[in-house]
């Protein structure tokens, strides 16, 4: 499942749980910062779209690899498909809050 | 030091931009005081009124872990930073109310309205949303329900549930006739907001099974077809062929509707509900900010009186005195209690920190807040005969372009009848006359401020977009209100019978959908079918209920905090208590007896009688009216029942409390040391 993931995402998901930081929406330590200004670049348009992601209550599967990752190196990675499946269901399942 | 001046320099700002308000009579000021105002007003509350309810009244810590820290789970109990988080909570709790509300009470001119939403929001709407988000966050996210009855008590639980389920159907049924008076003979319109469906499609197919999980993708291609739909509504507009496909009527537009909110309750999430949600974040987010930015870049004047005539109850767009109907008009915006819905749902679950509550609670209110003073700005820079031409219903306006412009005239205001020709025209409508429920007017105004800043020619182009930002999330609503009044249903009926409380037994929930979608359909059908656009009647129901919710969440509120040991501070609570429940008893005892028709239920079902009888109104016809009439009085009353009954349960807990018969005792999560404290 994790080589599969890697295969299509070229490696990103690894890249990314290296440096995920522990708040999504907060930047990586600065220890952890890449030297290359176009990986720096790279990283800072992930944490935005990590912000959006969380602003939109959309999914976020490379922070939950991350979680899994820290709190339960036990368990199966599950793909993206089945987390998706997971989240919606989790999000949705007690019918969604929204206001007028 | 700095830090005083500072503050006092705010606080003398706040001052000015009020006065400028008050003491401006007659001539028209720029929205540069109402925004000066507001904001002076609301960075005064956040730093000093929000801090004392934080450190004093909730004794908020960061030493003490939230239960994101505890729980976390990587999916809905997710430490987030509180900037992200105050997004996303802003985002849950904005939608068409802040919108709607202060445009339809700008009858009364802009100042009522804007004090209500300033000063409400200050000291009641913020400190409901924040003191439920505190209560649900030291509870691991119970809901409202939960908290009302173990709290209270498990009859004031299941009182708090039967008031959300009601409120859920007339909330449905009054934002869907905003749709339905909006779209209603506009094909470059209905097309746009037809094309939402499949382009909805499109992405939850996208995200679940082409590319799993890619929602930001999905969603900017969503959001490119939009655009292009938007733009593509001009074409059928135009078109001989296809625009009269389009050009529904008020009718079929709410039947479709209804079969719409039921089709999309009963599929699968991610089909349609979840990209629509993705969809109209993004759109609600995108088009406020742009919103607020073109405010403060053209500064327009405000073309309303500060005050009109009609604070006298005899206004065209509702009618009823300014007390207590400008409160219940604006509802969202001052205080909303389905707020406590969202406050006590996903974003409790997401708190990193204990002190962040403050800025997501309280902070997030005054943001929406502001959005409802947008609103307010948008409806005052039009020419006040416009908008009592497109506000007012055309029955009450004469019939035609002619009568309307004479009738407006007769209020004091001048528009010809070249004028709103020249107005439909140049949005790309046929008419704008008497298209009721606010929705049209805001998008006037919005695509006023819009083509003021960005270029006069594209009026139009402007004008279809705030038609389809409202509609979006107005729908979005239809399809989740459905689904939560689903859940609601299933989980009251699991009482009377088992098997139709399992949320995932298909007959249960095609049933319990199908139950949801009629109810409001019905209220939904004779708002169409009302010779005065049904707003008149419906919209008082709604602020009624939804504020008559805040009472109910308050009712909470107060019972938390005498629980806690902080009575000396329940004032805190009790008093917008007090004013909600002044507001929603007047407002629902003259809906309910009044007898001037255009205010009473029962007074117009009694006029109505007397009508058959002499024959000037078809008996079918008339009776039906009357029917609504009384069925409308049924609501109001079971409405003003429950929160009663809710208010003397909770009143009897703080009286045993008080009398020291009862321990306080809350029933709070154990406290745990955080790891995220300094």
């Amino acid at each position: 499942m994790r080589a599969e993931t890697d295969r299509r995402t070229g490696g990103l998901a690894d890249r990314v749980l290296r440096q995920q930081p522990e708040i999504p929406g907060t930047a990586a330590c600065p220890a952890d910062q890449p030297s290359a200004p176009w990986l720096r670049l790279r990283q800072k348009i992930d944490a935005c779209a990590t912000a959006f992601r969380r602003i939109a209550g959309m999914p976020d599967y490379d922070a939950y690899l991350g979680h899994l990752r820290r709190h339960h190196p036990d368990r199966p990675i599950p793909s993206e498909r089945e987390y998706f499946a997971l989240y919606v269901e989790s999000r949705y399942g007690n019918g969604p809050s929204r206001c007028c | 030091m700095v830090k005083t001046l500072g503050w006092i320099v705010v606080g003398l700002l706040g001052a000015a931009g009020w006065a400028m308000l008050a003491l401006s009579r007659g001539e028209t000021i720029s929205a540069a005081w109402l925004v000066i105002a507001a904001v002076g007003t609301y960075l005064i509350g956040y730093r000093f009124y929000s801090r004392f309810l934080a450190d004093r009244v909730f004794g908020l810590t960061n030493r003490r872990a939230t239960p994101a820290e505890r729980l976390n789970n990587g999916r809905d109990f997710v430490p987030t930073t509180r900037w992200v988080l105050f997004g996303h909570h802003f985002a849950a709790i904005s939608g068409a109310g802040p919108l709607i509300g202060p445009v339809l009470a700008a009858q009364f001119g802009y100042l009522p309205g804007t004090i209500w939403i300033v000063f409400g929001v200050v000291l009641a709407g913020a400190v409901q949303d924040f003191i439920i988000l505190v209560a649900s966050m030291r509870r691991d996210g119970k809901s409202l329900g939960q908290m009302a009855k173990e709290e209270i008590g498990p009859f004031t639980g299941l009182a708090a549930m039967v008031a959300i389920l009601a409120i859920m159907i007339i909330l449905l049924a009054v934002l869907a006739l905003v749709v339905v008076n909006a779209l209603r003979d506009s094909p470059w319109g209905l097309f746009t907001i037809a094309c939402t469906i499949p382009i909805a499609l499109l992405m939850g197919f996208w995200m679940k099974a082409w590319r799993p999980g890619r929602t930001m993708e999905a969603s900017l291609a969503g959001a490119v077809l939009l655009a292009v739909a938007l733009v593509g509504g001009e074409r059928v507009a135009s078109s001989a062929t296809l625009a009269p496909l389009f050009a529904w009527s008020g009718l079929a537009i709410a039947v479709a509707m209804i079969a719409y909110g039921f089709v999309a309750s009963v599929l699968p999430v991610w089909m349609l509900l979840c990209p629509r949600d993705y969809l109209s974040t993004f759109m609600k987010i995108g088009t406020i900010v742009l919103l607020a930015v073109t405010i403060l870049l053209v500064l327009p004047d405000l073309k309303l009186p500060a005050v009109t005539r009609f604070i006298d109850g005899t206004g065209p767009v509702f009618a009823g005195k300014l007390f207590p109907f400008a409160f219940i008009t604006i509802a969202c915006g001052a205080i909303s209690g389905f707020h406590a819905l969202v406050a006590s749902g996903t974003t409790p679950k997401m708190v990193r920190r204990e002190e962040d509550a403050r800025l997501i609670g309280y902070g997030g209110m005054l943001m929406e807040s502001f959005v409802a003073v947008m609103a307010m700005c948008a409806a005052a820079v039009l020419d006040p005969g416009v908008y009592f031409a497109i506000n007012v219903p055309l029955a009450k306006l004469g019939g035609n372009a002619v009568a309307a412009a004479e009738t407006i005239r007769g209020w004091g205001f001048a528009v010809t009848p070249e004028q709103m020709v020249s107005l439909a025209h140049q949005v790309g409508e046929t008419t704008l006359l008497g298209r009721t429920g606010g929705a049209p007017s805001l998008a006037m105004g919005m695509a006023t401020l819009f083509s003021g800043a960005f270029g006069q020619h594209l009026l139009a182009l402007w004008y279809h977009f705030a038609i389809m930002f409202e509609a979006l999330f107005i729908l979005t609503t239809i399809d989740t209100g459905t689904r939560v009044g689903r859940f609601m249903l299933q989980e009251l009926g699991g009482h009377l019978w088992e098997p139709l409380g399992r949320t995932s037994w298909y007959p249960s929930i095609v049933l319990s959908s199908l139950l949801v979608a009629l109810g409001w359909g019905y209220f939904l059908i004779q708002g169409v079918l009302d010779p005065l656009g049904g707003i008149n009647s419906l919209w008082p129901l709604f602020g009624i209920s939804n504020q008559l919710l805040a009472a109910v969440a308050l009712c909470v509120g107060t019972t938390i905090v005498m629980k806690a040991g902080k009575v000396r501070y329940a004032w805190a609570t009790l008093l917008p208590l007090a004013w909600l429940l002044a507001v929603t008893l007047t407002a629902s005892w003259q809906k309910i007896l009044s007898p001037d028709r255009h205010i009473g239920f029962l007074a117009d079902a009694a006029a109505l009688t007397g009508e058959i009888a002499a024959g000037t109104v078809d008996a079918a016809r008339g009776s039906r009216l009357i029917f609504n009439d009384q069925l409308n009085a049924i609501v109001a009353t079971i409405f003003v029942v429950i929160v009663l009954a809710v208010v003397l349960s909770s009143a009897r807990e703080w009286w045993l409390i008080l009398r020291g018969r009862k321990v306080p005792r809350a029933a709070e999560a154990p406290i745990v040391e955080s790891a995220y404290a300094s």
